[in-house]
């Protein structure tokens, strides 16, 4: 596939009998552009606006990206790098050249951000690693992405985060495993991680509500989350204990409430292999779908009955979008595939140039 | 395959690359660079062109024996940066140039003493600023009595002594009774490099695979580009020395004995008989192929014959690790793919 160096767009064209459509049953039909990071055949990286039939506007990155963060007024998304990464990149849909920021010198991200929900701010999850600490830093998205400030995180190792609706409170899931840059992936804390998930209030990062696991499931790392129907947040955990404990992996949380934690059944809970890459709810926000690429397998879970719905198969599938369609998502595989399933465990596949990254949006 | 049988393999796997594979390969390196570091010295000495001609030589025997354990990036190599103060690579903004030709700008002769360079920029530190030291533009110097080139190679044998310290350290680092011997022989749950007796063998599985892939994407898939007009021959690594094809071929001579030695043959080939000796043969052949490359990458993106040739070689190198990859990571009991990384 080819494309400019920097962007590049390709007008969709609306058709008239669309345009006669209210708009929102209009959007229904119209096909879905999702965005997602993800690496070519000869080893470049970039991030990608595209619909199934191919690129509408890719960026070159400068290393592997990871989780796109999503504009509010759906102007622009922003790429992040990868833990332990530093660079961050805001595309225009339209002809803006792309704004690149980095986290500050003693900082790296951990990959994930989200918008203020009046999209004047971008908050990103980092670590400061000389104290180590989890922090959230604040950027002016408004003003070329200049950092503006950070408010701790309440917890070590913060990756994935989101806002609540009415966009005044954030939910942070720390996966509370230590590591230093320069120590690689060794992981330094094991005997005493606490992983926790914890609401922070966004004007004054004051700290709202924590909740910690079971003592005896101190290892079950809480990594990714996404906002279902009712504010209810559901996450996906990565358990660093010995392999054959095979623990639940996936939570539902309302604020003020007690955590749920929800097992799959049978022989599935063993074949997620501890390990949740993504979590995303469906356009409706009833179901949700987790992704497991140790297992090859994505689940499907009901937010409401906070119960396994089921499963399909897709090697190293992780990345997850909703679509227009409840109950319908769109699937990535690091081996190529893109795909789109339905909770039912229906699912179409196709083949594409790219080994896609752990994580994949709905743009429009 | 039985739980006791895949522990019983994860210990010998581990066990033979150690013994097999990672100790005497940086053993190989560190004489290299002990070598190389004195060739060094004789050229500062007595500068001519035929101790640049043979620093030069030993310059090609330290990346030969570097590119066999470039594959490996676990271990005290990635503990204090020394993987990127070792290599730098690759640096497609030319960071490390802008930096060295700075430091040759205004002759700053902090960096002619090894212990001041190791605590400046990883960029300036290793092979790739010694190439550029012995090979780009005012090399000639070092032929030279005279200031200029004097700088230049105290400059050159501190980082040549760096380089030295750095592979010794390495060696120490995994020498026996060395914490990361034990771990890497005796995982246990609060261990923090390895939890657990498979996840060693990920390591050198990844190293395996990442291996195959580091050739055929970053050593001749970039550079080569789609098409001539495309290529980008100075995204090569060390193609200032001509030695690209040669680094390719060593990083594929440690995948092989990684493979041959290590014990993923033998996985392989319990998964599926006679599938082990097909990839070697994928593997030796992509090896003959870029050891017979004695030409600059430069000329080798223009060369449309060669380019057919390179781009079938990519081809079959990904099928190898592919094949591969699958059997090691199934016979292995393995979870493994672009997205199964933990802490993502």
């Amino acid at each position: 596939m080819q494309f400019d160096r920097r962007t590049l767009l390709i007008s969709l064209a609306g058709s008239a009998a669309v345009l006669a459509l209210p708009e929102a049953v209009a959007a229904a039909f119209q096909p879905e552009c999702f965005a997602a990071s993800r690496k070519d055949d000869r080893g470049n990286f970039s991030a990608a606006r595209f619909t199934l039939k191919g690129d509408v506007q890719a960026i070159e990155l400068p290393g592997r990206g990871h989780d796109i963060a999503l504009r509010p007024d759906g102007g622009e998304w922003v790429a992040f790098a990868r833990r332990p990464g530093r660079f961050g990149v805001a595309i225009s849909l339209g002809s803006r050249p792309p704004v690149w920021f980095a986290s500050k010198p003693d900082r790296h991200f951990f990959g994930h951000g989200v918008f203020s929900s009046d999209g004047k701010l971008l908050y990103a999850t980092e670590f400061d690693y000389a104290n180590a600490q989890g922090v959230i830093g604040v950027r002016d998205a408004t003003d070329g992405y200049h950092q503006i400030g950070e408010f701790p995180a309440h917890g070590m190792e913060p990756h994935d985060i989101a806002l609540l609706a009415g966009g005044r409170i954030m939910v942070i899931a720390n996966g509370g495993i230590r590591t230093h840059p320069e120590r690689g992936a060794d992981e330094l804390n094991l005997a005493d991680m606490q992983p926790s998930l914890v609401y922070v209030d966004v004007a004054t990062g004051d700290l709202l509500e924590e909740h910690r696991l079971a003592p005896e499931l101190h290892r079950l790392s809480i990594r990714h989350l996404a906002i279902a129907a009712d504010d209810t947040v559901v996450f996906g955990c990565q358990y660093r204990g010995p392999e054959e404990d095979a623990p639940a992996l996936i939570g539902f949380h309302r604020r003020g409430e007690r955590p749920v934690i929800a097992e799959a059944p049978g022989e599935t809970q063993a074949a997620l292999r501890n390990y949740i890459g993504s979590v995303a709810a469906d356009s409706g926000g009833g179901i949700v779908a987790a992704s497991a690429p140790k297992g090859g397998l994505v689940t499907y879970w009901d937010v409401t009955g906070r119960r396994y719905l089921g499963a399909c198969d897709l090697s190293d599938g992780c990345g997850l979008a909703p679509t227009h369609q409840s109950a319908r998502f769109l699937l990535t595989s690091g081996e190529g595939w893109l795909a789109t399933a339905d909770a039912d465990g229906a699912m179409s596949r196709q083949v594409s140039g790219f080994q896609w990254d752990n994580h994949a949006i709905l743009v429009s | 395959m039985s739980a006791a049988h895949a522990e019983a393999d994860h210990a010998a796997i581990a066990q033979a690359s150690l013994t097999e594979i990672i100790r005497p390969f940086y053993a190989a390196l560190a004489e290299q660079t002990g070598a190389l570091k004195g060739k060094v010295e004789t050229l500062c000495s007595q500068p001519s062109a035929a101790a640049l001609n043979e620093t030069k030589t030993a310059f090609a025997a330290t990346v030969s024996a570097w590119s066999k354990v470039e594959i490996l990036r676990f271990g005290p190599v990635t503990q204090d940066h020394r993987y990127e103060r070792l290599f730098f690579w690759p640096d497609p903004k030319g960071l490390g140039l802008r930096q060295l030709q700075d430091v040759l700008a205004k002759q700053d002769e902090t960096v002619t003493e090894p212990d001041e360079l190791a605590g400046k920029s990883v960029a300036l530190q290793g092979l790739p600023t010694l190439e550029y030291l012995l090979y780009g533009d005012g090399a000639e110097t070092l032929t030279m009595s005279g200031e200029s080139g004097a700088f230049r190679c105290g400059f050159a044998l501190s980082v040549a002594t760096n380089i030295d310290r750095i592979a010794r350290n390495v060696v120490e680092g995994w020498r026996e009774g060395a914490a990361y011997e034990k771990s890497f022989l005796g995982p246990v749950p609060d261990d923090p490099h390895y939890h657990a007796p498979k996840e060693v063998t990920l390591d050198l599985f990844k190293a395996f695979t990442s291996g195959i892939e580091l050739v055929r994407d970053q050593k001749l898939g970039k550079p080569l580009g789609a098409s001539s007009e495309q290529s980008k021959p100075k995204l090569a690594s060390f193609w200032r020395s001509g030695l690209s094809f040669a680094n390719a071929a060593g990083n594929l001579e440690g995948v092989r004995a990684l493979f041959a030695q290590g014990g993923f043959a033998q996985v392989v080939a319990q998964e599926s008989p006679g599938v082990e000796n097909s990839i070697l043969f994928d593997l030796d052949h992509a090896i003959e192929v870029l050891r017979g490359i004695d030409r600059p990458m430069a000329e080798v993106v223009e060369d449309e014959s060669l380019r057919v040739k390179l781009e079938a070689l990519r081809v079959s190198l990904k099928s190898a690790a592919q094949t591969a990859g699958d059997m090691i990571a199934r016979g292995a009991g393995l979870a493994f793919g672009f997205n199964a990384t933990d802490g993502d």
